[in-house]
């Protein structure tokens, strides 16, 4: 059985695998990052950051504070139901009532000098 | 069976009589309101043509004028004829039997008349010399007659004190029998304490009602404290009617009234 050797004859091939091997391939990624590198470091900054408040999010939701409440006191029971009346209540109603003004009613204005002679109209 | 259409016809009459009781005592107010409203409107009117009259003294202005005047003064003197009746009427309602307002009770049916009768009197005018000697006669006499309609008003509220009283006496009265004997001392001093200052408010209201000086009617009415001096009086023994009516209901309740 034969043992079938390969041999790259692409000169594309043979280049890329001497670019590889020596590492020039590399070149234009690092030109590339150099290039951009403060944009990298910003958006690796605010990744961080973003992270960091979905942990911390995360976090605070887990661990939430304790509320405290008052005690149940319970619904308000009406106690005018039972009231005892006297039969007396329409006469403080009418002191109530009366009105102590004066005077009432009121005297509206008469004219008592009613000829055509005078001037005081 | 003629007895018993006699029945019939005895209950239907109290019956008709007891509506149209009612219905009278209605009409005071609202009679006196359609003849004041009459005076109003009549008075405007009279204005108005009596300046004409004085810018153009025309003989058919003076007759419109003279027309005007006449009328206008029969409705001035039925509104306070009126007013005078409604007074009264307001006065009897409550009832009482108090000495001394009668006096004032009287003068105010005598006034009554007395605007009636120059209401009557007021038609027989002719001529604006006429006119001229009415008003005259009338500006002698019309002073005691207003001033009487001031008395009227405060008796007014005197009677409604003294019905107060009274409904308060018939009150004690009814709640000392309930009682349980014997009464504790305690509770024998409040009721004692209850007439004592019922009498001191009866005292208060005589005073106020003895201070109505007709004889000098026309002196007192013109006095510009007249209402105001009385105003303080009626506060008082309202306040006074007030705390003895929660007393006595403080009384009724705990000690008359079944407990729940």
């Amino acid at each position: 059985m034969s043992n079938p050797k390969f041999k790259i004859t692409n000169p594309e091939a043979i280049k890329l695998l001497n670019d590889i091997k020596s590492g020039a391939f590399l070149v234009p990624v690092k030109d590339w990052i150099t290039r951009f590198k403060w944009f990298l470091v910003s958006g690796l900054v605010l990744a961080v950051l973003l992270i960091a408040l979905a942990i911390g999010n995360a976090i605070s939701r887990r661990n939430k504070p304790p509320v405290f409440l008052p005690p149940d006191l319970g619904t308000p029971v009406s106690t005018t139901g039972n009231a005892v009346k006297s039969d007396y209540e329409w006469i403080r109603q009418n002191i109530q009532d009366l009105s102590t003004d004066l005077p009432d009613p009121v005297i509206p204005p008469f004219d008592n000098s009613i000829d055509l002679e005078s001037d005081n109209i | 069976m003629n007895l018993i259409r006699f029945t019939f016809f005895a209950v239907f009459l109290l019956v008709v009589s007891f509506f149209t009781s009612s219905l009278v005592l209605a009409d005071a107010k609202s009679d006196y309101d359609y003849q004041y409203s009459q005076y109003r409107t009549g008075y405007s009117e009279f204005v108005i043509l009596k300046q004409d009259y004085l810018n153009t003294s025309s003989l058919d202005n003076q007759q419109k004028a003279m027309l005007s005047a006449k009328q206008t003064i029969l409705a001035r003197d039925l509104a306070k004829a009126s007013l005078n009746w409604y007074l009264m009427d307001r006065i009897a309602s409550y009832n009482v039997d108090y000495n001394p307002i009668k006096p004032v009770i009287t003068s105010l049916d005598t006034a009554r008349q007395y605007f009636l009768g120059q209401a009557q009197k007021s038609q027989s005018i002719i001529t604006q010399e006429d006119l001229k000697k009415f008003t005259q006669g009338y500006l002698t006499t019309i002073t005691e007659n207003d001033s009487l309609i001031k008395f009227g008003i405060v008796v007014n509220k005197i009677a409604a004190l003294v019905r107060i009283q009274t409904d308060s006496a018939i009150a004690l009265d009814a709640i000392i029998p309930k009682l349980s004997t014997p009464i504790p001392s305690a509770l024998a001093a409040r009721i004692q304490e209850l007439k004592d200052s019922s009498e001191i408010i009866d005292g208060k209201i005589d005073l106020l009602a003895n201070n109505l000086n007709l004889a000098d009617a026309i002196a007192e009415s013109v006095n510009e404290i007249f209402f105001t001096s009385r105003v303080e009086k009626l506060v008082e023994i309202r306040e006074l009617q007030l705390d003895w009516i929660n007393r006595l209901i403080d009384i009724d309740i705990n000690y008359v009234q079944p407990q729940i």
